[in-house]
Formats: C-alpha cells, sequence, structure tokens
C-alpha cells in the first residue's frame, strides 16, 4: 500500500515539470508586466479561454482535490472558490466565497475546506494557465463540484 | 465495565490563537483594508463582477495525506502513553481508509518547538495536508489530561482543538475519541472508532462447535469473553446505549429450544426475553431500544414479532406461511426490513413498523437476507448467495443501487459502524472431511467496498455486531 | 422419568419380537449394551409407565434406544437443498418410526431439524424448524400424539458430517428423531 501511494507520489512528481516548461514563464513575467498590460488586456478580450484551456486546469486539480468522504451522497455541495492568480499560476489569493453555509453547515464546511486546500496545494502551483491571456484568469472562480464524482446511480 | 464515561472535552476558543493569525488572515485584512482606500474601482474586480468560472468535477478520494506527531509528555510515564495515544490514533485513522499517516521519519519539525507552533512549510514540504499534535499531562491522582490540536497545513489555521481529563487508564478512550473527532472534522462524517464488536468466538470441529460471546474495542483491543462456552450462543446485537447486547443461546442444551435472551454488560446478568411457546431467534433492538424485534418460529412457521421492553407486551407483525425473519428497523423507527422465502427463494422486504404495507425490494438473482438497515438511513445491507458464492451487498431502501461490496465462499451477517460508512461482516473457509480448515475471520470494508481487512481476533470469529457510539 | 424409560426399553422388546425382520439381533445388542436396566425394566411393564415404587436409579439408557431406533428403523430423514417437503424414503421411514412410537406409547421424542452450511444463519434456523415440524407432523398424521412430539432447530449449528461438500451438505440437511 505504502509503496504504491509512494510510487504515485513520484509519478507526480515526474509529471509535473513537463508543463511547467511548456506553459510558464514566471520569471519573464515579473519584470514587463505592468508594461505590457494595456496590450494584453486587448489581445485577452480577443481570445476567450479555450474548452481545452479550461480543462487543463480541472484536470490539474485532479490530483490536488482529495474530496472529502462526507461527500459521496451529497446533493448540492457545489463549492466556489474566488481566486486572484500571480501572472506566473500562483495563487495570490482563494477564498471560500458562501461564508455564511461555512458556518451553518460543518458538512458543507468540510467539502468548502477540502476545495481551498486543492487551491493552495502546493502540488497544483503554478496553475497551467496561458500566460498570454492572464488579463482573463488573474480572477476567476474555480466552482468545485463532487456530484459527478459520485453518481448515486438512481 | 471497564470504560470510564467520565471523560470531559473542553474545545479551545480560537481567542488562544490570535497572536499567531495566519498569512491567509493577514491576506484578506490587507485586502478589506485596500478596498477601503480604493472602494468602488477595486469592488470592480469583486466576484460579482463577470469573471472566469472554471467548473472542476474531478478530484481524488486517496487517502489524505496527514502528519500524526507523537503527543508530548513532561514526564517519562507521559511520553510513553502520548507515544502509545499517537500510535493508537494513527492506526485508527489509518485503517479507515481515508488518511495516510505520513512516516515520523520524514517529519522536518520535531520535538518541543511543535508545542509553541508549528512551521507550516516544513509540513508542507512533506504534503502533509494536516497536522495532528498533542500533549499528554500524568496528574498526581492517576488522572490524565490530554489535549489536541488539529491543523489545515495549506490553509495555516487550526481546524480543531480539544482537551480531556480522565483517569490514566481510559488513554485508548482519549486516543478513539480524539480520532473521531479528527475524522469528523476533515470528512463530515461522525467517526466510528470509540466502539465496540461483540461477537462470537468460536473453536472446535464444525460438528462440535464451542461459540461463546466476546467483546473489544472496535481496534481488537480490550478482548474479553462475556460467556463460558457451555452453552451456543448466536448472532449478538447491541442496544443503542452500548451497554446490552441481545442474542441467541441454547441454554439448557439439546432438549430445549433457542432462545432470544438480553445481556446486561454493566451487570452481568443476562434475562431471557419473554415466553413464547416457540424458539425466537433474529433478535435487533429498535433505534430508540424500547423494542426488540425478532422472529418467533412455532409449528414450523417463523413470524416476526415486536415485543415492547417496558410493558413486555408482543405484537406480530408478519402474517405469512414463509418463513420471515432478520428483522432490522429503519433509523427513523418508521419501516422494518426483513427477508423472506413467501415468494420462494428468500428475498429482502420492507414493511412499516406495524407490520402494514409488505413489499419486496430486492430485485437480483440469487437469494438474499440477513438485510440491515444503515444507521444513516441511506443504504440496506444484505448477504446474498448466488452461483455458489456469498456475497455482502448494500442497496437502496426502495431496492435500487444495488452494489456488491465482498464476495468469498461463505461469508456473512454485515453489520454497520454508527457513522454508516464502514461495515462488519464475518467470512468462513472450507473444511475438510476431518474439520480441518472452515477458518471464519471478522472483517472489515468500506461502504465503497475499498479497504477490506480482517480484524484479528484470538480465536475464529463470527456475527460480528458494531456497538454505537460509546456513551 | 425413569420409568418412563424403563417401560419403553420393555417396549423394545415386545416391538423386536413382534418384528419378523432380521432387526431381532439388533435389538438384543441395545439390550446387551444397558444391561443392569433389563430386570428393572420388566418390572416396569405392567404398569405401562405408572409403576413407581421400586425403581432402582441406573443409567438412562437413551443412547441404546437412540442406538436401537437409529440402527433398525433409522432416526434420520434427508431433505433436498432448501426444501422441508417429506420424500417417499422419508415417508417410508417415518411411518416406521411411527409404528415404533404405537408399540411405545411412553416414548416421548424430539425432532432436531438440521440445515447445511450453505445458507445464512438465521434462515437456517427458521428452515430448520420447518424441516423438524413437517416430520413431526407427518407422524401426527399417522396418529402420534402431538404432545410426544418437540422439536427443535440447530440450524446449520449442529452438522452431523463433517466436510464441505455436496456428500455432507446433503446428509446434514435432516431431521433426526431423538428419543427421550
Amino acid at each position: 500500500m505504502t509503496s504504491v501511494l509512494k510510487t504515485v507520489e513520484k509519478l507526480k512528481q515526474k509529471v509535473r515539470p513537463k508543463p511547467e516548461k511548456k506553459e510558464e514563464k514566471p520569471k519573464k513575467y515579473k519584470v514587463p508586466a505592468k508594461l505590457k498590460q494595456s496590450a494584453q488586456q486587448n489581445v485577452a478580450e480577443s481570445m476567450p479561454m479555450t474548452i481545452s484551456e479550461l480543462d487543463a486546469v480541472a484536470r490539474q486539480f485532479r490530483k490536488c482535490w482529495n474530496v472529502p468522504a462526507g461527500a459521496r451522497d451529497a446533493e448540492d455541495l457545489l463549492v466556489e472558490i474566488f481566486v486572484r492568480a500571480n501572472p506566473d499560476g500562483t495563487i495570490r489569493q482563494a477564498k471560500i466565497l458562501n461564508q455564511g453555509r461555512m458556518r451553518s453547515d460543518p458538512f458543507y464546511r468540510t467539502a468548502a475546506e477540502s476545495a481551498l486546500r486543492a487551491v493552495l496545494n502546493p502540488i497544483c502551483s503554478p496553475l497551467k494557465l496561458p500566460p498570454k491571456k492572464y488579463e482573463r484568469w488573474k480572477v476567476m472562480k474555480l466552482n468545485f463540484d463532487p456530484r459527478a464524482m459520485f453518481g448515486r446511480g438512481r | 465495565m471497564t470504560h470510564d464515561k467520565n471523560i470531559t472535552m473542553k474545545r479551545f476558543g480560537m481567542t488562544w490563537y490570535r497572536h499567531s493569525r495566519t498569512g491567509m488572515q493577514r491576506l484578506t485584512r490587507r485586502l478589506i483594508f485596500a478596498l477601503a482606500v480604493a472602494g468602488i474601482v477595486v469592488l470592480q474586480t469583486l466576484p460579482a463582477a463577470a469573471e472566469l468560472v472554471i467548473d472542476i468535477t474531478r478530484g481524488n478520494v486517496d487517502p489524505f495525506p496527514i502528519a500524526i506527531t507523537t503527543f508530548l509528555g513532561a514526564t517519562s510515564k507521559g511520553t510513553q502513553i502520548g507515544k502509545d495515544i499517537s500510535a493508537v490514533l494513527s492506526a485508527d485513522l489509518e485503517h479507515s481508509g481515508l488518511f495516510r499517516p505520513i512516516p515520523h521519519k520524514a517529519f522536518i519539525q520535531t520535538g518541543a518547538s511543535l508545542a509553541v507552533r508549528p512551521r507550516f512549510g516544513d509540513w508542507r514540504i512533506i504534503n502533509a495536508q494536516a497536522l495532528v499534535q498533542g500533549r499528554v499531562e500524568v496528574q498526581g491522582n492517576g488522572k490524565l489530561r490530554v489535549e489536541f490540536r488539529l491543523w489545515d497545513v495549506f490553509a495555516e489555521q487550526q481546524m480543531a482543538g480539544q482537551a480531556f481529563s480522565t483517569k490514566v487508564k481510559n488513554w485508548r478512550r482519549v486516543a478513539h475519541i480524539t480520532a473521531d473527532a479528527i475524522y469528523k472534522r476533515m470528512t463530515g462524517e461522525d467517526g466510528y472508532f470509540d466502539t465496540r464488536l461483540v461477537y462470537v468466538s468460536e473453536s472446535g470441529l464444525p460438528t462440535n462447535r464451542i461459540k461463546r460471546l466476546a467483546i473489544m474495542d472496535q481496534d481488537a483491543a480490550n478482548h474479553r469473553f462475556l460467556t463460558d462456552g457451555k452453552y451456543r450462543v448466536l448472532t449478538p446485537r447491541f442496544s443503542p446505549t452500548a451497554q446490552e447486547i441481545t442474542y441467541l443461546s441454547f441454554i439448557g442444551g439439546r432438549r430445549s429450544k433457542p432462545r432470544v435472551y438480553i445481556f446486561n454488560l454493566d451487570t452481568g446478568r443476562q434475562e431471557i426475553l419473554g415466553d413464547f411457546p416457540g424458539m425466537t431467534y433474529a433478535p435487533r433492538f429498535s433505534p430508540d431500544g424500547d423494542k426488540v424485534v425478532m422472529s418467533m418460529a412455532k409449528g414450523g412457521n417463523s413470524e416476526i414479532y415486536v415485543m415492547n421492553l417496558g410493558t413486555r407486551t408482543v405484537q406480530r407483525l408478519t402474517n405469512n406461511p414463509g418463513i420471515d425473519t432478520s428483522p432490522s428497523y429503519s433509523p427513523d423507527s418508521k419501516r422494518i426490513v426483513f427477508n423472506s422465502d413467501r415468494g420462494g427463494k428468500t428475498q429482502i422486504y420492507v414493511m412499516d413498523a406495524d407490520g402494514d404495507n409488505i413489499r419486496r425490494i430486492s430485485r437480483g438473482k440469487g437469494r438474499y437476507s440477513t438485510p440491515v438497515w444503515s444507521p444513516r438511513g441511506d443504504y440496506i445491507a444484505f448477504t446474498k448467495q448466488h452461483s455458489k458464492e456469498f456475497f455482502i451487498g448494500v442497496m437502496y431502501p426502495d431496492g435500487t443501487g444495488e452494489r456488491q461490496l465482498a464476495r468469498g465462499w461463505m461469508i456473512e451477517g454485515p453489520t454497520w459502524a454508527p457513522n454508516g460508512r464502514v461495515l462488519s461482516f464475518y467470512k468462513q473457509g472450507k473444511h475438510d472431511k476431518k474439520g480441518r480448515g472452515g477458518e471464519s475471520r471478522l472483517h472489515m470494508i468500506d461502504l465503497t467496498g475499498d479497504n477490506e481487512r480482517e480484524i484479528v481476533t484470538p480465536l475464529d470469529g463470527s456475527d460480528p455486531a458494531w456497538s454505537p457510539l460509546l456513551p | 422419568m425413569y420409568v418412563r424409560v424403563l417401560s419403553l426399553f420393555a417396549a423394545i422388546l415386545l416391538v423386536a419380537a413382534c418384528q419378523t425382520t432380521p432387526t431381532t439381533t439388533a435389538v438384543s445388542g441395545g439390550e446387551g449394551s444397558v444391561p443392569a436396566t433389563g430386570g428393572e425394566g420388566a418390572r416396569g411393564i405392567g404398569g405401562s409407565g405408572g409403576a413407581l415404587g421400586d425403581v432402582v436409579s441406573t443409567p438412562i439408557p437413551h443412547a441404546a434406544l437412540q442406538q436401537w431406533l437409529s440402527t433398525n428403523i433409522g432416526d434420520r430423514v434427508n431433505f433436498a437443498l432448501d426444501k422441508y417437503s417429506i420424500s417417499q424414503a422419508a415417508a417410508t421411514r417415518l411411518e416406521r418410526q411411527s409404528v415404533w412410537l404405537k408399540d411405545n406409547p411412553a416414548v416421548s421424542i424430539t425432532i432436531e431439524g438440521n440445515c447445511d452450511e450453505r445458507g445464512t444463519r438465521e434462515y437456517n434456523l427458521g428452515l430448520g424448524d420447518r424441516r423438524a415440524n413437517a416430520v413431526k407432523n407427518y407422524l401426527v398424521a399417522l396418529g402420534i400424539d402431538a404432545s410426544r412430539i418437540n422439536t427443535i432447530s440447530f440450524g446449520k449449528e449442529s452438522p452431523m458430517i463433517l466436510g464441505s461438500n455436496e456428500d455432507a451438505w446433503a446428509q446434514n440437511r435432516n431431521a433426526q428423531t431423538i428419543v427421550y
């Protein structure tokens, strides 16, 4: 069991660097960010995020999001996380939006915290987002919805 | 009883940790400050504005990596107890299949510095998503004070913190209660570690099997026998207070019919339940503990009866020439699930608690029996026999969604952990002409069908029954 | 209690005397195994379960009676898988048991119902009860007073034959007539 897990971890570590090289150039961004901002904005506006780009992020979270066991039979545990990202794809701020339910529903709190941990998980940092479209994703909402994982089979 | 109910608990107020505000909180504060300064301009970029939305519908259900540090003690005795509590707690969480305690040798931060404040960076490096730390204090009067804290390593926040005071000898219960608190906080489900199993301990050849009632903690510790084996016992089940066990015994030997008894764990007394003209069997408490539902066989016909334990009045619930048995209440006490061969092969039926409105719910091939309603009400576990094999499965109370969890040459008798997420049952092997083989063992398995493991008992075991969380 | 036993032991001798089958030799074997009670039993006959006074306490010859029943008539009938109907072979045996019971009015019996190991514990308790009662009802239909017949179910708890195989299971699905 432990050895299997170790292998999985190793795999994760091996897999990680690849996309980083492809998609992310954080250091280059730091300097020209302000300068290029207006030009970028134009580009971003003309180029919406593609489905495959969104899928890449959703896929990325598979290994970081430990879905709590309690979510198995919950009908409505959609967790919305508000995220501000840095140009390099790292997270600047992440916040659970439905704070009221966090306080009143321990079941939801567990699900929400698991989603927040996924966002803060170093394994999922930086996010695999196209640097050119930073203006599109510098502020975003991540909807974590466990329902699809545990189809109730009815 | 060996366990002590007087374990006191208290939650730490978050005020204790005001000095240790997390990075997250600081960030939020700064944001609020920035908002106040920048006003409306900043507000436009808040979630109310049309921002990018990404739907994440797939995560993983891998065991959750958690760092469980050795609880610190000031004295050598305290240090030893701290070590022991951490080990029991760690084993509980690991056995649940939902947690993966990280080996201690991977820890970067160790020792007393933990008591000051965890260095979250050190724990993130080893991918600990949560961190458990604790402290043990052995007081002069044989008392023990244990406190623990559960930290979210990524969010750098305390998720739970409790202190317990009890007698030193209750340290294992403290470990189990701590495991339950952590399990609940991390999964959203109630725990099941501070529980016991009653079961039938078996020895001897199948033709002359000795069967004794035995009880142990959920992790097989504190094992003891309740009966001496002179009379055969079967199918024990806990009352909702965990203080009583109802079971079947062949007291009186070969000449008297087996009957349902109640055993009181506090007094050690056992008493026959009711004065029935026939064999009584398959007993189970109602969820409120006021009633026992069971079968009574008379003239070759078994019907289901319910006995009110207060008034000792009895009501017959079924009236059919088939064998109606293995009744089990729904947790709201409104319905009873049972098995009956009224339609030929034995199948699972549900009826109202007064015996009305009987309908068959099992639909698959094979013979279905021993239905047990989950304490959460969402599933019914059962034994199924099909194609020369036995299965433990679950279905929804309307009979849909049938799933097999475990299979074997001979497995039966599912029982639910009080949180309705884990089941126990027993597995038996074949024996040969000389009676060799035929081992009977207790097992546990997740509702998902994952994480099956054996519970090691001193002798063979069968008919496990899980207690509720101990009071 | 003793009286009943003693008189029925004597009754066995009577039954045996009536029979022309080779079982007579088996009877004397049964007698031989409990020699101490032979004379006492002879004195008890007259009362047919009534005379008490002069009974000497001796070991109960249940085992011998059981042995006799088992050897000469058969104390066990078998059932098909999941069934409790009386087969032709079982019917023949139970008819002979009923004759023996009629000839020995002081004998009471317990019918023990048993099942093979291929079923769940609780259901098998019900099934064993059903088998035992099927035998009881058959004997009652043949004229045996129901009050002489007790039933008990052992479910799958008391297999007669060891082994997890079809042969053993077939033999373990039975109802056994126990003399007491």
